[in-house]
């Protein structure tokens, strides 16, 4: 019998030899790619940020490119609305301020994260930029019920949302003459109150632990300017 | 150390052709309803057209590539050591398919999820590099490589189409099924990839067995 | 192409069978079917005086395509189809009582195609099905068309029908906290009340379902220990939760519990063999039926409450095989 010191490289050389052309390869494969891939993650979450902040008439037929930091919003009409993201994290939520390049902010954007009816739910939520009322929210993940907790990703659901104050919690209702008696109200999905009532969840603690926070950083920052009111309804 | 140790005992290319190769990997052999192999990506990623191709694509791309580099070092392999030879090669390919997908398909990629790193434990590369690449030469190795793409091609695209037309009404996104046709939500779920999968090789074991019963009477 | 004619070998001069060899010869599948039919027809009568035609189509729709999914599949597997052993109507009646009046006609004749092809015949037809057809057929359509068997389905405003206007009791529970104005038992236990078209008279299977323990053609011991055990967890639930609008007694004549116990959980293929199995059996159902409805998002639990059972029935066979009589016998190898 060989002693195990004495064959190892024997035994060994091909799959040493390979782990470093291999590395290497990879090495290579990933410097390249790298940017173009945190490029791609950052273009998809940036890209849904004006449908959160804009009402959704100004957006009808409306293309939308990233670039950088930069959001071109090309309506159907051929003009081009320059949009400019800054990037913060705010009491543990990710936050996109949208402004209008050069201006003061048209609105914020706050990731949420919270568990769903199955899995985590991760969304985002549009804040006005007087922080007085919520402008959309966009799921960005969701493993619930197909054709029924699935829902949640969709117009009829997201409307709820839209203009909505953010001063006050969401609640979540199972009537719809009672959801249309005043802003705020939430219609649960039929037969998925659970996921209704989870995103109204995480939008409610997203909001009420951002909120605070940025009027906070907006009044000092400008005591004499009131909040900017944008288009959002 | 002996010489024999050095190499695999039919390291000479005296197995099928890789014309024999090709064919066989298409429908006698085909890895999904055949050797009933990589049934991970078949019954996950299958519920629409576009990832179910995407997988093949990424999985094709990784089967040759590995099969061939394989063959090409197959004199240097050592017989105990060679399954580890094969993951660390595979491995390598899938890592450089996946950061490729999120470069440039990235809809696709996030899609996909975990099912691309996920290649490297599909049997039906191991298997080509062990009963092919690792015996026979590279062009052998490549023909049999894109014989078994074009069979796995057939089983994910023939559940996919199933379950993506029942389940959506759409094939590869384009709308085929009117909209008064009702759309079967579960065969774009967990179950309706087992329930197409199990109806799909019953029907390819029922038309093998027909002629044999027919030569029988 | 022509079938084939079968080789029977020439009978041997001893002829050796397995037992039991003592058998009642007039009870036989065809019989025990009969009178599960004969035994649906005051629910089927019931839903028929509640639903009108809607009940009548539904039923139609699955008993049709029922037989016609065992007479193609029986075709496929080269047998005789079975069609007169009335298995497969028995599974579409019931298939089409579990069904809502709304559901579309297509729910009822793809979940009867379902019932029979992927819940009996893939498993080699009639006594070999692990899982019982019609719930088979029942969770099939239940997830593919989600939104035409969900609580909200069974409601139309625009109904003909002033009850079919109203939500289901089970609904009414799930939905709104606190105060509901839960139909009372007597219209639950009459029947007065929507819901899926053979679940909404415990009246009703009360009398088939008496009618076929006393024919024993159902073990007697599931209904009573499914009953038993809904109503345990019943209590159990409403100590937990006194808030809770369904008392004990709605837990039992609300939904599908009556015709679960009576006609679904006693299917003799898919339930255990001894009494003690039928009410460890029975008990799993009532205790699974009343945590569905209590902790999960759908209203009623019948469905997955007996397919859950049902893939637990080998193993409750294995731990409840009878003693024979005059005590355990010692087999070779030491296995009891």
């Amino acid at each position: 019998m060989n002693p195990p010191r004495a064959s190892f490289f024997s035994q060994s050389w091909l799959i040493l030899l390979l782990g470093l052309l291999f590395g290497g390869a990879l090495v290579a494969v990933h410097t390249n790619l790298s940017p173009v891939i945190a490029a791609n993650q950052r273009a998809e979450t940036l890209r849904q940020l004006p449908g959160l902040v804009l009402p959704a008439a100004e957006l009808a037929g409306a293309e939308i490119t990233v670039s950088g930091d930069r959001i071109a919003v090309r309506r159907a009409s051929g003009e081009t609305l320059d949009l400019a993201v800054a990037e913060s994290e705010v009491a543990g939520h990710q936050l996109y301020t949208l402004a209008a390049a050069g201006g003061a902010p048209l609105g914020y954007v706050v990731r949420g994260i919270g568990s769903g009816y199955a899995d985590d739910i991760d969304l985002l939520v549009g804040l006005s930029g007087d922080l007085e009322r919520l402008t959309g929210l966009f799921v960005l993940s969701q493993k619930e019920t197909p054709a029924l907790g699935d829902e949640i990703t969709k117009e009829p659901f997201r409307r709820w949302f839209t203009g909505a104050p953010a001063t006050a919690p969401l609640v979540v209702v199972k009537s719809a003459a009672e959801a249309e008696s005043a802003p705020g109200r939430v219609l649960a999905l039929t037969a998925a109150t659970i996921s209704s009532r989870s995103v109204c969840d995480i939008v409610n603690a997203t909001v009420a632990a951002v909120r605070p926070q940025l009027a906070a950083a907006a009044s000092a920052a400008a005591p004499a300017e009131e909040g900017e009111t944008d288009g959002g309804r | 150390m002996a010489v024999a140790e050095l190499e695999l005992p039919a390291a000479v290319d005296d197995g099928p052709t890789a014309a024999e190769r090709f064919i066989a990997g298409i429908l006698p052999e085909n890895p999904t309803f055949r050797q009933l192999l990589g049934m991970c990506p078949t019954l996950a990623v299958t519920a629409a057209m576009k990832p179910a191709l995407t997988m093949v694509a990424a999985t094709a791309f990784v089967l040759i590539s590995a099969n061939v580099m394989v063959s090409l070092i197959r004199h240097l392999l050592k017989p105990h050591l060679r399954i580890l030879v094969f993951t660390l090669t595979i491995a390598t390919f899938v890592t450089i398919a996946d950061r490729l997908l999120a470069a440039y398909l990235y809809p696709m990629s996030v899609a996909l999820g975990p099912y691309v790193p996920l290649i490297i434990v599909n049997c039906i590369i191991i298997a080509r590099c062990e009963v092919c690449g690792s015996k026979q030469g590279p062009f052998t190795a490549f023909a049999d490589a894109a014989g078994n793409s074009l069979g796995f091609l057939i089983g994910l695209g023939s559940v996919a189409t199933v379950r993506e037309i029942l389940g959506m009404g759409t094939w590869f996104g384009l709308p085929v099924l009117p909209a008064v046709v009702p759309r079967w939500v579960i065969m774009v779920m967990p179950p309706g990839a087992f329930i197409a999968l199990a109806l799909l090789l019953a029907l390819v074991n029922w038309y093998q067995a027909r002629p044999k019963r027919r030569a029988e009477v | 192409m022509t079938a084939e004619p079968v080789r029977i070998a020439p009978a041997p001069a001893l002829h050796v069978a397995p037992g039991p060899h003592l058998t009642v010869s007039d009870f036989t599948a065809r019989r025990m079917m009969a009178d599960v039919l004969l035994a649906l027809l005051p629910v089927a009568g019931v839903a028929v005086w509640i639903f009108r035609w809607y009940a009548v189509l539904q039923i139609a729709v699955c008993v049709a395509a029922a037989l016609l999914a065992e007479a193609l599949f029986s075709r496929l597997r080269r047998r005789r189809a079975p069609l007169d052993d009335l298995s497969a109507a028995v599974t579409g009646a019931i298939l089409g009582l579990s069904l809502p009046w709304s559901a579309p006609w297509y729910v009822g004749a793809i979940g009867a195609f379902a019932a029979i092809g992927l819940g009996k015949a893939a498993f080699g037809g009639l006594g070999q099905n692990i899982f019982n057809p019609a719930m088979v057929g029942r969770a099939f359509v239940m997830v593919a068309f989600a939104a035409s068997l969900a609580g909200g389905a069974y409601v139309r405003a625009e109904a003909a029908l002033p009850i079919l206007t109203q939500a289901t009791p089970l609904s009414l529970a799930k939905g709104t906290a606190g105060a509901v104005a839960l139909p009372g038992l007597w219209p639950l236990f009459l029947g007065n009340v929507n819901g899926s078209l053979g679940e909404t008279s415990a009246l009703a299977c009360l009398v088939g379902g008496l009618y076929l323990c006393w024919r024993r053609s159902a073990a007697w011991q599931i209904p009573v220990w499914t009953l038993a055990g809904a109503a345990a967890a019943a209590v159990v639930a409403n100590l937990l939760d006194p808030a809770t609008p369904l008392t004990v007694l709605h837990h039992l004549f609300a939904g599908a519990l009556f015709f679960c116990a009576f006609f679904i959980a006693t299917d003799p293929v898919t339930s255990p063999l001894s009494p003690r199995g039928r009410a460890v059996f029975g008990f799993g159902v009532g205790v699974l039926v009343v945590l569905i409805r209590t902790l999960s998002s759908y209203p009623e639990g019948v469905v997955f409450a007996i397919l859950l059972m049902n893939s637990v029935t080998p193993l409750i066979n294995r731990g409840t095989v009878p003693k024979p009589f005059g005590g355990a016998v010692e087999l070779p190898g030491g296995a009891k």
